[in-house]
């Protein structure tokens, strides 16, 4: 108990100096495991077609649960010592095949990992699901309740890294143990995808430590559903005061435009208090110029982040040192300033200067600093800004092609593909081609494409991915020589032929090359996987570069892990590789005589 | 005594008959087909096929086929989809061609099932991604090929100024079955209207930095059209002979940076003596001046395709005339064209307005009546749905309308397609005429330029009453010369001339004999009137004090503004209480400027006050000071 109290202080004190801790890299001190199925390895990897596979390496860095199916209890899970309040949390992980785990945030509300591969309409229980609470005094049937699938199912192959992040805030209560607010899911994010926001709790989720919810409660992770390995956990307690504004006062002109003059510095036509930090104080909606002054309460020394909106020109200054300088912004754009402070009162100042009508004025602050969550200092009327566009969204319902462009940004800084189609499919998973390279630029799990800004308004003529993305490159695949792969189409007499589409609106590329005619046919195989065919007539022997990436690591004779297993690459059988080095990337290429056939999993 | 009542009495009658005038609608009817839920119809290309039935494409990148589409309900076939904004299409040999941003796609029904199944690239070009980079298209030329048009970027800092990143923009080009392109005609700001006529290439250009206004152009190869954009990519090779160097010799770029080293943006000189491009002409030969100045804010605001009436008459009295329609304004114009001295020039009118969205395409249907493909995502348009496929419809029935109007040495030849009441031919003060031009400048846009009323000195009605020769002093090469006949009737009915104004562009004058002033009969009753012609209207007020006029500072009302409001083109993008393609009356007064800021406004605006109106307005300086400051009243008076 002393042992728990003084970890606790240690964490606490660390949290002053760091936002964020990880935990579970070295070892499993500060967590209890009676069964001894958790431990800390130096990698793992799981063949994404044996059940319940995962293997490791002696070393550091990686938690591993090696737990066969079929045995059950408390003893797998392995529970932290500390217990914590609103809580963040984010670390990649690896699920074996046919696998279930489970973050228990305080012990008592559950965010599944589970192997979803491939899955098409996710519930609560796939990975990312928000797991059910469970009432035993309903019928059979009836007992769970209120669970919450995941926008999406953004869930990748076993053996894969995979990414989420999650931030919980803790039920609360009055000084009589009452409660007087649920917890929450802030937000959870697989592999980039928001698939929960601002989801109330109204009780804790079956499997929960204790019967009600808790203002504190340990981190839990299951561990008796099946095999799987963490890393990079990083965890950030939210548990101090927040900074707060007072005594606010303002003084503002309404003098008109004047070119020649300050507009800090009109003559001043109004002042008085506010009670609330907002630009509803004035008059008129334009044609001002106002500062409005407070006191700034730091609750304790550390980094403070402010984020302004504010409508045309303005400033945030405390003490009298600009953390946003005078800038033009429009009611939507988000500013960001930091500035170090020491706990205790500072002086804080806003000014506004608007001479456009067409502008909304708006007002908000936010400040996020040490030990505590991003606050609204601003009354909320005060930031009912511009409206945004009306999305317009394509779900491929049925197999579905789109021309458009496409910003691409694979390290390499951000390019416009000009001449790129992105073709949709029922199962979830989509790709995009570049028509100039004959390459597969990307592809993604998740929902289709955002049109918004290619038909909102005149538009930009590009679409955006709405789901988890692999950024491949936009290289020609096919080349005459293996190493010095060309840099453009320049000299391989490349030609765009467009493409045919089959029966079930799946488009086959067709492109010349050296002077042969290339036929590019990606397919959907086993519900989930892509297969990409290639089949050249008149074959010069070419080669084809299927990847190029970090790292690639051969997992089996035909399956190849890609870029840290961010996905594979599965060859036929006979294929021929040459796995080369270009700077900093590995290069994935094979001999092509008449057709080349591989798989991409994800 | 007796002489002056039936002269009162005539008076009356033809006043009452004028009001009764029919218009526009009264000949051509706009019919609406039924568009199932959920399709939507962005047009960007229209295109009847042999079997009658029309296909459409849309810049969501869908061909729709619409089956039976003359009948009260066309049935919908989805032929292609997934394109990148499609802004044009036509249909050869089996196969539908069609421009999405970068390429030139032939679509072929390989199985037979209705639906396209290869998608080929005809040819892919270069672009580099900016928005405005439309390419429109295809034509077919007569030799196999395709003509194909791409619009200019504009500028990152400098978001005012056309420029071609790449090859093809601003240029007109073309493409052959085997893929490869050859560059036709350099200048295009934003060619988005392309149109065959008996073999040749027309085009129409839009309002912009170094377009003073829309028109349409003759392309043969090797024009070079105002916009120095694509002079960039020309090479010596190039049917263009004009080079950068040579254009800003002549021109001025006005690449001006401020003390801060940030550019500024260029605006109208109202004191300068401005450069037109028919001056570039006379130095560089290649410059090709616009067939018809369509002036901007009255004959359209954004031009789109032009199409040549060859109805045989189905379409009504205008055969071989050409069509061209407005997105803007949505409606469609009317060009008569002739050749003079071996160059095209032309009249030019309004026609038909009232369409739901922006005229785009169009293309004649198999009984001589017009389908209109119609958008106007991210402009707006006087039409206020954001797409539309119509079809204009001739009901048979003869509007009075000026028929050709044709260039004479001394003036100019106006036929009518009904005769007309000699007396009011007759009489000068049924006819009123001025021309000016246009300047060309890197702003966008122009004021008319060097207005100058023409006098006219006599003319002269045909026996039959159907032609009517003007004859004037002062006509200008190259400017526009605007003629109005508001006083004209038709024999008869008395019904006034349903589009009385007529634009003529006249890039030559013809050679030949002048009339005789012997000849010319030049009564002119607006000589004979009293000087105040203008009507004392004896107010009724009654006891209580209603009807009063109020104070003297009172705002005109819109009825006594309108007439105003007209002649300077406000009511093209404006109107008192709705949104157009600019902000209502009562918007703009609700901003609360002076009537003097009004004014500077109006002649020079600030686009940047309205972020939410997609097309900036021109400057108007040229607004004599009183009218601007009666339309500054009249809009503070609507707070």
């Amino acid at each position: 108990m002393k042992k728990n109290a003084l970890g606790l202080l240690l964490l606490g004190s660390i949290n002053l100096l760091f936002a964020q801790e990880k935990i579970l890299s070295d070892n499993l001190s500060g967590f209890s495991n009676k069964a001894n199925n958790w431990s800390i390895v130096g990698s793992a990897s799981a063949n994404p077609f044996l059940d319940n596979n995962l293997e490791t390496t002696a070393g550091k860095g990686v938690l591993a649960n090696i737990h066969e199916h079929g045995t059950y209890g408390g003893e797998y899970e392995l529970v932290s010592d500390f217990t914590h309040g609103d809580l963040d949390i984010s670390f990649d992980f690896m699920i074996a095949k046919g696998s279930n785990s489970g973050i228990y945030l305080q012990g008592n509300y559950e965010i599944q990992l589970f192997d979803s591969w491939g899955k098409k309409n996710p519930i609560y229980g796939d990975c990312g699901g928000i797991y059910q609470r469970w009432d035993e005094s309903k019928p059979d049937g009836q007992k769970g309740y209120q669970g919450y699938a995941p926008r999406i199912n953004a869930a990748k192959a076993p053996g894969l890294w995979q990414h989420m992040d999650i931030s919980f805030q803790a039920a609360k209560f009055d000084a009589q143990g009452n409660k007087i607010a649920n917890a929450e899911i802030l937000s959870v994010k697989l592999n980039g995808m928001l698939i929960h926001e601002n989801v109330e709790l109204s009780g804790v989720t079956r499997g929960a430590m204790t019967a009600k919810d808790v203002a504190k409660g340990p981190l839990r992770f299951q561990g008796d559903h099946g095999s799987l390995a963490l890393k990079n956990i990083m965890i950030s307690n939210f548990d101090k005061p927040s900074a707060s504004l007072e005594n606010l006062t303002y003084k503002v002109s309404y003098a008109p435009y004047d070119p020649s003059a300050d507009p800090k510095n009109l003559a001043t036509d109004d002042a008085g208090e506010l009670k609330e930090l907002s630009w509803e104080f004035m008059k008129q909606p334009n044609e001002y110029s106002y500062t409005i002054k407070g006191d700034f309460t730091a609750p304790a020394d550390g980094k403070y982040t402010f984020n302004q909106f504010s409508s045309a020109n303005n400033t945030l200054s405390i003490d009298g040192k600009e953390v946003l300088t005078n800038k033009y912004t429009g009611p939507n754009d988000e500013r960001t300033g930091e500035i170090e402070l020491k706990a205790g009162k500072h002086s804080l100042e806003i000014y506004n200067a608007k001479y456009d009508g067409w502008m909304s004025p708006t007002l908000g602050l936010f400040v996020t600093g040490p030990g505590f969550r991003k606050v609204a200092l601003h009354s909320p009327s005060s930031m009912f800004g511009n409206k945004a566009s009306d999305p317009i969204l394509i779900d491929a319902k049925t197999n579905t092609n789109l021309r458009s462009f496409m910003d691409f940004d694979n390290g390499d800084g951000r390019i416009r593909i000009v001449h790129a189609i992105s073709v949709g499919t029922p199962e979830n998973i989509h790709f995009t081609y570049d028509l100039d390279k004959g390459a597969l630029l990307q592809f993604w799990r998740g929902d289709f494409l955002d049109a918004t800004p290619m038909w909102d308004s005149r538009g930009d003529g590009s679409s955006r991915p709405r789901g988890s993305l692999t950024l491949l490159n936009n290289d020609l695949t096919l080349s005459k020589t293996a190493l010095a792969w060309p840099k453009d189409t320049v000299g391989t007499a490349y030609k765009p032929k467009g493409y045919t589409i089959d029966e079930n609106n799946m488009p086959t590329f067709v492109y010349e090359i050296y002077g042969s005619k290339v036929n590019d046919k990606i397919r959907i195989k086993d519900g989930k996987n892509f297969e990409r065919t290639i089949t050249v007539e008149g074959s010069k022997d070419l080669f084809a570069k299927l990847t190029s990436a970090s790292k690639i690591e051969k997992m089996s004779d035909n399956l190849y892990a890609i870029d840290n297993k961010s996905w594979y690459i599965k060859l036929e059988p006979n294929a021929s590789v040459i796995i080369s080095t270009n700077g900093n990337k590995k290069e994935l290429k094979v001999a092509v005589k008449d057709q080349l056939t591989y798989e991409l999993l994800f | 005594m007796k002489k002056l009542q039936i002269l009162l009495l005539s008076l009356f009658c033809f006043a009452v008959q004028a009001q009764e005038s029919p218009k526009e609608e009264d000949f051509y009817k706009i019919v609406t087909p039924p568009v199932p839920e959920g399709v939507l119809l962005e047009v960007g290309g229209v295109c009847t096929l042999p079997n009658g039935s029309v296909a459409v494409s849309t810049r969501r990148g869908d061909i729709w086929i619409l089956e039976n589409p003359l009948s009260r309900k066309p049935y919908y076939k989805l032929y292609a989809s997934g394109l990148h904004e499609i802004l044009g299409l036509e249909y050869r040999d089996g196969s539908f061609y069609c421009v999405q941003r970068g390429e030139l796609t032939k679509l072929t029904d390989e199985n037979g099932d209705g639906k396209a199944d290869r998608y080929e690239t005809v040819s892919a070009w270069p672009i580099s991604g900016h928005y405005h980079e439309y390419s429109f298209g295809p034509k077919f030329a007569p030799d196999g090929s395709f003509f194909v048009s791409g619009n200019v970027a504009f500028g990152n800092e400098e978001w005012w100024r056309g420029e071609a990143r790449v090859p093809t923009r601003g240029s007109v080009f073309k493409v052959f079955p085997d893929g490869h392109r050859e560059e036709w005609a350099t200048g295009m700001r934003s060619p988005a209207g392309l149109g065959m006529i008996d073999g040749e290439l027309f085009y129409a250009d839009n309002q912009g930095d170094w377009m003073g206004s829309g028109g349409i152009w003759h392309l043969k190869k090797g024009a070079f059209t105002g916009h120095p954009a694509s002079l960039a990519w020309t090479t010596e090779d190039s049917p263009t002979k004009l080079t950068e160097e040579q254009f800003f010799a002549e021109r001025d770029n006005r690449k001006i940076r401020n003390a801060a080293g940030a550019y500024i943006k260029p605006e109208n000189v109202v004191n300068e003596t401005p450069d037109m491009l028919w001056q570039l002409k006379e130095k560089y030969p290649q410059v090709q001046t616009p067939v018809v100045w369509l002036p901007h804010g009255i004959l359209g605001i954004s031009n789109s395709e032009l199409i040549k009436d060859e109805t045989k008459g189905a379409f009504g009295p205008f055969s071989n005339q050409v069509f061209i329609g407005d997105q803007g304004q949505s409606k469609i114009m009317r060009v008569f064209m002739e050749k003079v001295n071996g160059e095209y020039q032309g009249a030019a009118w309004d026609f038909r307005s009232g369409f739901q969205s922006g005229v785009m395409r169009m293309d004649w249907a198999k009984d001589g009546s017009l389908f209109v493909g119609e958008t106007n995502r991210g402009w707006g348009s006087a039409g206020d749905a954001n797409q539309g496929f119509q079809r204009l419809v001739w009901n048979g029935k003869m509007p009075f309308e000026m028929l050709k109007v044709k260039a004479m040495p001394d003036g100019f030849e106006v036929e009518f397609t009904l005769p007309v009441d000699r007396k009011s031919a007759e009489d000068l003060a049924s006819i009123s005429a001025s021309s000016f031009n246009y300047k060309h400048h890197p702003v966008y846009g122009s004021p008319p330029i060097f207005r100058e009323d023409l006098n006219i000195k006599g003319v002269k009605l045909s026996a039959d009453g159907k032609k009517l020769r003007i004859v004037m002093d002062g006509l200008r090469k190259y400017f526009v010369h605007e003629l109005n006949l508001d006083g004209i009737r038709a024999a008869g009915t008395y019904y006034s001339l349903i589009h009385p104004t007529v634009y003529y562009t006249l890039n030559n004058i013809p050679d030949g004999e002048k009339m005789s002033t012997s000849e010319l009969k030049t009564t002119d009753s607006g000589k004979a009137k009293p000087a105040s012609a203008s009507k004392t209207v004896k107010k009724l007020v009654s006891p209580d004090g209603q009807g009063q006029a109020k104070a003297s500072a009172a705002a005109p009302t819109f009825d006594e503004v309108k007439p105003l409001l007209q002649k300077h083109t406000c009511l093209a993008c404006h109107s008192q209480d709705k949104k157009v393609i600019g902000p209502a009356f009562k918007d703009i007064a609700k901003r609360k400027y002076s009537d003097a800021k009004i004014a500077e406004l109006i002649a020079v605006p600030q686009p940047k006050n309205w972020p939410d109106y997609a097309t900036p307005m021109a400057p108007m300086p040229h607004v004599p000071k009183a009218d601007v400051m009666k339309i500054a009243s009249y809009i503070n008076g609507l707070r």
